[in-house]
């Protein structure tokens, strides 16, 4: 027989756990090695001599010598871009896929011992994530998982299973906790509620490259100018320069040591002979005494960082669920870099003093997360018993306080000519219900015995009575710990997913999924084809930054405004999902986000050269956006120049990503501002050329009138209502139109001065709309851009045969026609030419779909 | 066995309970649908009122008229705030269930929710202590102000979502969501509401109205666009204007959709005038001509309207060239500047309308040599040239004139 | 657009809006358990998140629920002490709890009138 219960799994920067609930609920138990420790490195190294893979401490024993480990490999999750492992080429994901085999194969014999002979399987897991993680990387992280052969039952923020495990470790019903995890990469906040048992997750927010190897980092590069002060050749190019990287590799391996020796005492005393060997050959050696304010001096800034993000957090649950700091009841510490003396201090300070919580909650900072991520696996996955053709899992908890239990059992597999389930103790029958198919899920309600283990079998019985399978397992007395039920989804959309939309005459983002919806999670929306255009594309966001574009072609007879379903769904493992119909046509995708590229040192000084253009360009919404996203950004990217690669590459996509998302014109009402604002120009100066009233309204009266459009426009604009901007637009554009007509009915349309003025003006704007498309700057996609380029090749092909090429006929004409018949020609010119500006307005958002409801 | 006071209110909620069924089948014409059993609190302020008591006693022996009538039409003056929110929640009840089969009892009975919001509105001290219980402290007085502030336009926040989820089907629901909201004013003169609140509910309302037409329109919007930029046939834009008529129709003869329609197919019909494609300009001028109608009805009668004054005009005109009867041309060229009196091609083809009614008024006068008809002629080429000097054919027509013995310029 | 739900969370699944969140999770917990198809848990999840997540939001829900005018039911009736069967004798007037339908009849209540010995189950919780 075997018994299969899902483990807990974080995989962490630095080190991973695995853990596993006890099925009487008493224990969780977490996998320790012979000397007792409950840590794996997250480190993969090649052996020359065995020519073997080594995993784990093994691995991690082999730094400073050659091929060294691979460590960190989590910040280049989701990345494209390959690890040399001795003669092995490895993905991120094959590096964390042997981390978690370890992981895997550690925890079976380690429960095996344990097991009396029965069989044990680790075939299924909760893996953590980052509560920040990115779409790609959490892809990446459950591919790992599948890749190391386990069922990824589901994937849990990592703060979210550290609350599970504080409410269940200290029987905890209700309370608000605020999650402060600092691992060895990354940085997360959480804001979670626990209500009788069940969790709802308020908020989340962090930084995906920001953790105690950040910290370390800066420090290294600290120790870095010191020695070169000291006359050491220390002018280091980590980005292109393998031992260049080693050096500082061996300075942060330094600055590690003396952070761990910092959190136990105020000074330091360092005396280190041959760290390692400068670019001049020489070999460095560091003595100093350093005290603890110079490093929390060094790297004070990032951790102020992390309380930037704790407040937006709390701004978050504050909007969501009107939890504030002060609601707050415990702050939880997770993550070995919590460990530092600045951390404790400042998060005191901060964030504890305002809340109900004296102090942090400080406990199994390495292990909670595992541990939480296991009380979850079990609520998940329960308990999988086979035993020869027999299988079925134990979906509810065996423990219980009442005389009665009920037991929720799906039986997966049954011998041939299985009729009933059947519960026996001591050979006696407790419950029998009769199954008509297998597989199927059966619910039993049986009396528990006194004992605080109960043994018990379950039967699959045949029409004649005869147990075809027997399993056995125990049915345990005791405290029911707070465990979430059904009601609850630990595991939330960190991110919103949107989709770019237009409406009225804007692109927006339309929010399908929001953040913070407990998984799983699925929506429908409709929306309607905006053109003719013969594609239908649907651009999906994960905030701003596009994760897959999808592109239907479609007939182009298919009427404009003809339904487009869309339907997203996103399970426990985060897998994204989605279905587009369409005319009759139904497009499924997988959603695995582009993978991330690394950029040289040239396209990384032209980003940020990018950037700053681009900072000029923005105003009003787009602004503030920039301010806040961008700018954060460009700050980092200089940071970790010099010492960071994997930080860099990963911060560079993410701003290429921003860039062409503030590029691309998001968020700019249609017409824009300045039009509006010289429609009342125009208007002005009107009302002013006339004496007097006109259409019955003095001069002060217009000048109300038209203050109050002002007004109106405004307004709508700062709110960015679409709808509301037209309107107003509109009716100024109505009100010009009304107002000049007494000066328009006294014009001579025919006057050849005045057909002059009208050529010229055509000419002027033919050359602003030439201009518009050869300055139009396609998609990068490759699908979206094919369709734009044919349509802008369609365009400029129309405006010379029909706008340029006339114009200039003309204009050259040496005996024109009567002035009447040039008007006529005139007006049908501009006419042809509005259609092509029309046209290009649209070209960016071709084949986008519009909205209509909101 | 004692009876005690909880014994007696045990059953008077189970006789309330019994009696509502009856009620609410008398209100919603079926059991369908029937609200929580707590409504039946609607009848306990009626039987516990020495005035209305007789009516719940009534009902029991099963004359519900008044009853009927007392929850119809509540006297504002000596309304409870409980029994109110009863009623409000009642009536919108009601309206729900009537939707399908009895469109202007919905409406109507909508109108009576928002009334008894509306006057709820004016009462907040009831809502306030409500709020208080079930809110206990977990949220700070303030956001209960708030909240209590806001929960007599939930229920305008309601119909507006409605009106917008229905809005690209033009569905049933949407249309008598708007309807109902158009009611506002009326709810408000039923509640005896104060200007400041009127001016709240009245806001809310014509920002959902908005809304829900902007969404309607919006599919129509993109199908103009996309048949102007092809220069599509104009089967196509008919079949575009007709359906922005139709959503004129379903968002009650709204005036947003009135002004969408002038200002959107213009262009169109400026390309189909220049390229002489009369029978086009006539087609697409079809479906615009109630609306247009309508709008024109509202410039004139509010001044305040003249915004829209010269691009409804210029439809006239295009209505005026089209037309197939002189008379008619006439008509509708006097319309377009009854609109807009400064409107060039208003005055421009009046005033060649009313030229050639001058000359064939000149010709009758040479056969019948009356003088009426040439006064007549001469007052039209008089006032054609007022209108527009510049008319090509005037002086032509003066010359006439001035043959029969007028001489306009004298 | 889905379909704007118009049916209160408190009405629907027969919550007091008057009770914590802490009270509501309990009771919806108890609805999950039972709800056997996906739509049913996914309506009693979203009337949990409607009711517990943000006190505006529940507040406006209980806004939006008839209040209670009938006042609580109170305690159930006191238990009179048992008697053997033999003892039990039926009147007319034991059987007519309500004080003016006594009246009507003429009739008065005795000090403490006896009842039948609970056997059933409805009438004895502990039966």
């Amino acid at each position: 027989m075997f018994v299969d219960r899902p483990v807990g799994i974080d995989l962490g920067t630095t080190n991973s756990e695995v853990a596993l609930l006890d099925p009487s609920e008493r224990d969780l138990i977490v996998y320790a090695d012979r000397f007792g420790r409950r840590t794996i490195p997250s480190a993969v190294a090649w052996d020359p001599k065995k020519e073997a893979l080594l995993v784990g401490r093994a691995a991690r024993n082999r730094r400073g010598r050659e091929p060294g480990p691979i460590e960190s490999i989590k910040r280049k999750m989701g990345r494209d871009e390959r690890v040399q492992v001795g003669p092995h080429e490895l993905t991120p994901e094959e590096v964390s896929a042997k981390i978690l085999g370890e992981l895997r194969d550690r925890m079976r014999e380690h429960l095996q011992e344990r097991s009396n002979g029965v069989e044990v399987r680790v075939a299924r897991a909760v893996i953590t994530v980052p509560a920040y993680f990115d779409a790609p990387q959490v892809e990446a992280t459950r591919a790992a998982g599948e890749l190391a052969g386990l069922e990824v039952l589901g994937v849990l923020q990592e703060p979210t299973a550290a609350a599970i495990y504080h409410t269940w470790r200290r029987q905890l019903g209700d309370g608000c906790f605020l999650v402060y995890d600092l691992g060895g990469g990354t940085f997360d906040v959480s804001i979670l509620r626990c209500l009788a048992g069940e969790y709802q997750v308020l908020a989340i927010d962090g930084d995906n490259f920001l953790g105690g190897d950040d910290l370390d980092r800066r420090f290294a590069e600290h120790l870095r100018k010191a020695l070169v002060e000291r006359g050491y050749t220390l002018d280091l190019d980590v980005q292109s320069d393998a031992e260049d990287r080693a050096r500082f590799q061996a300075l942060v391996h330094l600055a590690q040591e003396i952070k761990e020796s910092l959190s136990t005492s105020d000074v330091v005393a360092v005396n280190k002979q041959s760290v390692l060997e400068d670019q001049a050959g020489e070999s460095v050696d560091y003595e100093a005494e350093i005290g603890r304010a110079e490093y929390e001096a060094a790297v004070g800034d990032l951790v102020e960082t992390t309380l930037e993000s704790c407040r937006r957090a709390l701004a978050q649950s504050q909007e969501k669920a009107g939890v504030s700091i002060g609601d707050i009841d415990h702050v939880v510490l997770v993550g070995g870099s919590t460990r530092v003396p600045l951390v404790i201090r400042r998060v005191t300070e901060e964030l504890c003093a305002k809340s109900k919580s004296e102090a942090p909650l400080q406990e199994e900072v390495d292990t909670c997360v595992a541990l939480g991520a296991a009380v979850h696996a079990a609520q998940l996955g329960g308990l999988r018993l086979g035993h020869e053709g027999s299988q079925v899992c134990l979906r509810t908890p065996l423990v219980g306080r009442g005389d009665r239990i009920k037991l929720t059992v799906d039986v997966e597999e049954a011998p041939e000519g299985t009729r009933a389930v059947a519960l026996l103790a001591g050979g006696a029958v407790l419950v029998e219900e009769a199954v008509s198919e297998v597989p199927t899920s059966v619910r039993l309600e049986a009396p528990l015995g006194p004992e605080p283990e109960n043994p018990v079998e379950l039967h699959l019985t045949g029409d004649d009575g005869e147990a075809r399978g027997a399993l056995g397992f125990a049915l345990y007395r005791g405290d029911v710990r707070p465990r979430a039920s059904s009601l609850s989804q630990p595991s939330v959309i960190a991110k919103d997913i949107a989709l770019e939309v237009m409406r009225a005459g804007r692109r927006e983002r339309r929010v399908l999924l929001s953040r913070g919806t407990g998984l799983p999670a699925e929506a429908t929306h409709t929306f309607f084809t905006g053109d003719r255009s013969g594609a239908v594309v649907l651009r999906l966001l994960q905030n701003r930054l596009p994760i897959k574009t999808l592109m239907i072609t479609i007939d182009k007879d298919v009427p404009v405004g003809s339904p487009v379903e869309l339907a997203l769904r996103c399970d426990e493992a985060m897998r994204l999902e989605a279905r587009a119909t369409v005319a009759g046509q139904e497009l499924w995708a997988n959603i695995e986000p582009a993978r991330q590229k690394t950029p040289n040192a040239e396209e990384v000084e032209a980003l940020l050269g990018r950037a700053e253009q681009a900072q000029h360009a923005v105003w009003g919404h787009d602004a503030h956006y920039y301010r806040r996203e961008v700018e954060p950004l460009v700050t980092g990217i200089r940071e970790v120049l010099a010492t960071d690669p994997d930080k860099l590459s990963a911060l560079c996509a993410k701003l290429e990503q921003l860039l062409d998302a503030v590029a691309g014109d998001e968020g700019a009402l249609s017409p824009p501002m300045d039009r509006f604002e010289g429609v009342l120009d125009a208007l002005r100066r009107t009302v002013f050329r006339q004496q007097g009233e006109l259409l019955g309204m003095d001069h002060a009266q217009w000048e109300e009138r038209i203050g109050d459009l002002m007004q109106r426009g405004l307004t709508a604009w700062a709110d960015g209502d679409a709808g509301g901007w037209r309107r107003v637009y509109n009716e100024a554009q109505a009100l010009q139109e009304t107002a000049s007509e007494q000066e328009f009915s006294r014009r001579k349309l025919d006057d050849p001065a005045y057909l002059t003025q009208r050529l010229l003006a055509a000419l002027a704007y033919a050359k602003r709309v030439e201009h518009g498309l050869a300055d139009f700057v396609p998609s990068n996609n490759d699908e979206v851009r094919a369709l734009q380029v044919g349509e802008r090749d369609r365009l400029l092909g129309a405006l010379r045969e029909k706008v340029t090429e006339p114009l200039s006929a003309m204009g050259a004409e040496e005996a024109p026609a009567s002035t009447h018949a040039v008007r006529q020609r005139l007006d049908q010119i501009v006419g042809e030419l509005d259609r092509i500006d029309a046209a290009l307005e649209r070209l960016p958002s071709l084949g986008l779909v519009t909205e209509r409801s909101r | 066995m004692t009876w005690r006071a909880e014994d007696q209110r045990l059953l008077e909620r189970l006789e309330d309970e019994a009696l509502f069924e009856q009620v609410w089948r008398a209100l919603a014409g079926t059991d369908d649908g029937a609200p929580h059993p707590r409504a039946a609190g609607v009848l306990v302020a009626l039987r516990e009122d020495a005035e209305t008591r007789g009516l719940v006693e009534a009902a029991r022996r099963g004359d519900m008229a008044g009853l009927l009538k007392a929850l119809h039409r509540p006297d504002p003056a000596r309304l409870a705030p409980r029994h109110a929110h009863h009623l409000a929640l009642l009536w919108d009840r009601v309206a729900d269930v009537l939707e399908p089969t009895h469109e202007t009892g919905s409406v109507l009975a909508r109108k009576h929710s928002l009334a008894m919001w509306a006057w709820l509105a004016a009462e907040p001290a009831y809502l306030e202590a409500l709020a208080e219980r079930v809110i206990d402290g977990a949220l700070p007085p303030p956001e209960v102000g708030r909240a209590v502030q806001e929960a007599p336009l939930a229920s305008l926040d309601r119909l507006g979502a409605r009106a917008l989820a229905d809005a690209n089907e033009r569905g049933d629901r949407g249309r008598l969501a708007l309807a109902a909201l158009r009611l506002v004013p009326e709810a408000c003169d039923d509640a005896g509401c104060g200007d400041e609140l009127r001016r709240r509910l009245e806001a809310r309302s014509r920002r959902h109205r908005e809304a829900a037409v902007d969404a309607a329109i919006r599919r129509v919007d993109d199908r103009i666009e996309q048949s102007l930029i092809d220069h599509a046939p104009v089967a196509e834009l008919v079949e575009h204007a007709s359906e922005a008529a139709a959503i004129w129709q379903w968002a009650g003869r709204d005036e947003q959709v009135e002004r969408f329609l002038v200002q959107r197919l213009t262009p169109a019909l400026w390309d189909r005038y220049r390229e002489r494609a009369w029978s086009d300009v006539a087609a697409l001028l079809r479906p615009l001509q109630a609306p247009v109608e309508s709008l024109a009805i509202r410039i004139e009668s509010d001044p305040s309207k003249l915004a829209y004054a010269a691009p409804c005009a210029q439809i006239f005109v295009f209505m005026a060239e089209v037309a197939s009867q002189f008379e008619r041309q006439l008509a509708l060229a006097e319309r377009a500047l009854l609109l807009c009196e400064t409107h060039r091609n208003g005055r421009l083809v009046l005033a060649d309308l009313l030229v050639e009614r001058g000359l064939r008024r000149l010709d009758r006068a040479g056969v019948f040599g009356a003088g009426d008809a040439l006064n007549d002629a001469a007052a039209d080429i008089r006032r054609a040239e007022s209108l527009f000097p510049q008319l090509k054919r005037l002086p032509a027509a003066k010359q006439r004139l001035k043959a029969k013995g007028v001489d306009l310029d004298a | 657009m889905p379909e704007p739900t118009d049916e209160n969370p408190f009405e629907r699944w027969g919550i007091d809006p008057e009770q914590g969140p802490a009270a509501i999770t309990e009771r919806m917990r108890e609805l999950i358990e039972d709800a056997t198809d996906e739509a049913t848990q996914k309506a009693i999840r979203a009337a949990w998140e409607a009711l517990t997540l943000h006190p505006a939001r529940r507040l406006t829900a209980a806004l939006g629920a008839h209040p209670d005018s009938h006042g609580v039911l109170g305690a159930a009736p006191p238990r009179p002490p048992r008697r053997a069967p033999s003892q039990v004798s039926l009147e007319l007037r034991d059987l007519l709890a309500r004080p003016s339908a006594l009246a009507a009849l003429g009739l008065e209540r005795e000090a403490e009138a006896p009842l039948p010995e609970p056997t059933d189950p409805i009438v004895d919780p502990d039966g």
